[in-house]
């Protein structure tokens, strides 16, 4: 089996965090991703899955990690608290690829989906359900659930990309 | 999977994160200051988010300008040979007058308030968890002197929240539509005092409302809505909204007034942080 250089994985991972921060500007930058009926899609957390599944659990938490950071700069909530799930969820992740499921375009739906629904739901429930705040139900239902549904529409050419680019890179 | 529970790696992974509980819980415990991390890495990210806030300014004025070409082609066509002078002229112009009709806003506001410290700023970034309620960041931290509670200004003296967390280069600004937010108001007609704050289905349709009204209140649609300098946070007199309703507190015996907040929130790139004002006492 022929060994990928250092140069090569070195390569790849500078196109991963550049696909990261990329997608990082698109998501917080005042019209620069189209808003639906209300909803943005969560491309950082696309990205730190996709890494995961195909660089595995160290990469996925290191990228988690960074994307965890990038996104605590815009949020007003705990400081810290996107850099420990994302970290955590791109730890997961690479696991699952590497234990449990294959790394299909199946298993990135099941991945990234349940990912940002657990997001949204441990959101939801530390500040919104926790502070009291009214309708946070339909909150739930009205903005979280079709974010998810966004975001795994936003999955499909994020997968597809990142894999043409990883077959061409070690081809 | 038990091969790696019981690895190096894994316990690195453990104390990465009780690095950052630990960091987080001391973070919302001393101060709403940004968290060590977030403060470095705000240095290096803010020059570029304020680029592509720029850009993303551009692209819209593009996608506009193509939109109508068609019939302005057609009319520059007819034109071509009689203006071609003043273009140049009328570039220079329009830029200009969109600059004075911008720093007017804020003139008048000095102009009335000389006490006020003002510092003016952009919006370079938006919370992606909040877009509800419009949670935005700007360009701006403690190096500019902007600090925790500052008012946040638009459009001249619309009130457009307060500043909720500060790095050394860049702050998030809570707006009135949050439901986390409360701000003491009153109605300028009537002099009843209230509460500002959010909800999420009046934030829906970029409202908000004003609590603690008793039902005696003499409030109704049309009055005015301003800021109290009652507990120091905010000077007498910015401009929160107008009154579109009023409609009993379904929890109470008070009444709650739905507000239209004044500012624009849907179109929001330049702000005025209030820096200090007479009679500001801080948190």
């Amino acid at each position: 089996m022929r060994r990928e250089s250092s140069s090569g994985s070195k390569f790849r991972y500078i196109a991963h965090c550049l696909l990261l921060l990329v997608c990082f500007l698109l998501e917080v930058t005042p019209g620069m991703f189209p808003v639906v009926f209300g909803v943005l899609p969560k491309l950082v957390i696309t990205v730190v899955i996709c890494v995961a599944m195909f660089e595995k659990d160290l990469a996925g938490a290191i990228f988690g990690l960074a994307g965890g950071l990038l996104l605590d700069l815009s949020s007003m909530q705990l400081p810290g608290f996107n850099a420990i799930i994302l970290l955590i969820m791109g730890c997961a992740a690479g696991l699952i690829v590497s234990n449990l499921l294959k790394n299909t375009f199946s298993s990135a739906i099941l991945l990234c989906g349940g990912a940002v629904l657990i997001y949204d739901i441990i959101y939801w429930l530390i500040f919104y359900v926790f502070r009291g705040i009214d309708h946070s139900l339909y909150y739930f239902a009205r903005y979280m659930l079709p974010n998810v549904l966004y975001t795994l529409i936003l999955l499909i050419p994020i997968y597809f990309i990142m894999r043409r680019f990883l077959k061409s890179a070690k081809a | 999977m038990r091969i790696f529970l019981r690895s190096r790696r894994f316990k690195i992974l453990l104390a990465v994160i009780a690095i950052l509980l630990v960091v987080m819980i001391l973070t919302i415990t001393i101060s709403r200051y940004a968290s060590p991390q977030s403060s470095f890495i705000s240095v290096i990210t803010t020059p570029v988010q304020r680029f592509t806030s720029f850009l993303s300014g551009k692209v819209g004025e593009i996608s506009d300008n193509f939109a109508n070409s068609e019939e302005i082609s057609a009319e520059n066509e007819e034109l071509k040979n009689r203006i071609a002078e003043l273009e140049n002229q009328l570039t220079d112009y329009e830029r200009m007058k969109q600059e004075n009709e911008y720093y007017k806003q804020f003139l008048d506001l000095k102009q009335e308030n000389a006490d006020f410290e003002l510092e003016e700023a952009n919006v370079i970034a938006r919370d992606p968890n909040e877009l509800l309620y419009r949670t935005f960041t700007i360009d701006k931290g403690s190096l500019n002197g902007v600090a925790q509670n500052d008012p946040v200004v638009a459009q001249g003296r619309y009130l457009v929240g307060y500043v909720y967390e500060v790095s050394p280069s860049q702050s998030t600004v809570m707006t009135v539509l949050n439901p986390n937010i409360s701000i003491s108001a009153v109605v300028n007609r009537t002099s009843d005092i209230g509460s500002i704050s959010g909800e999420v289905t009046l934030a829906e349709d970029g409202l908000c409302r004003m609590t603690g009204l008793s039902r005696s209140s003499g409030a109704a649609a049309g009055d005015r809505v301003v800021t109290t300098s009652l507990g120091g946070t905010f000077p007498d007199g910015l401009i929160i909204g107008t009154i579109t309703e009023i409609l009993p507190s379904g929890s109470d015996i008070s009444n709650y007034a739905v507000i239209e907040p004044s500012a624009d929130f849907d179109d929001l790139s330049f702000v005025m942080v209030i820096k200090g004002f007479e009679g500001q006492t801080g948190a």
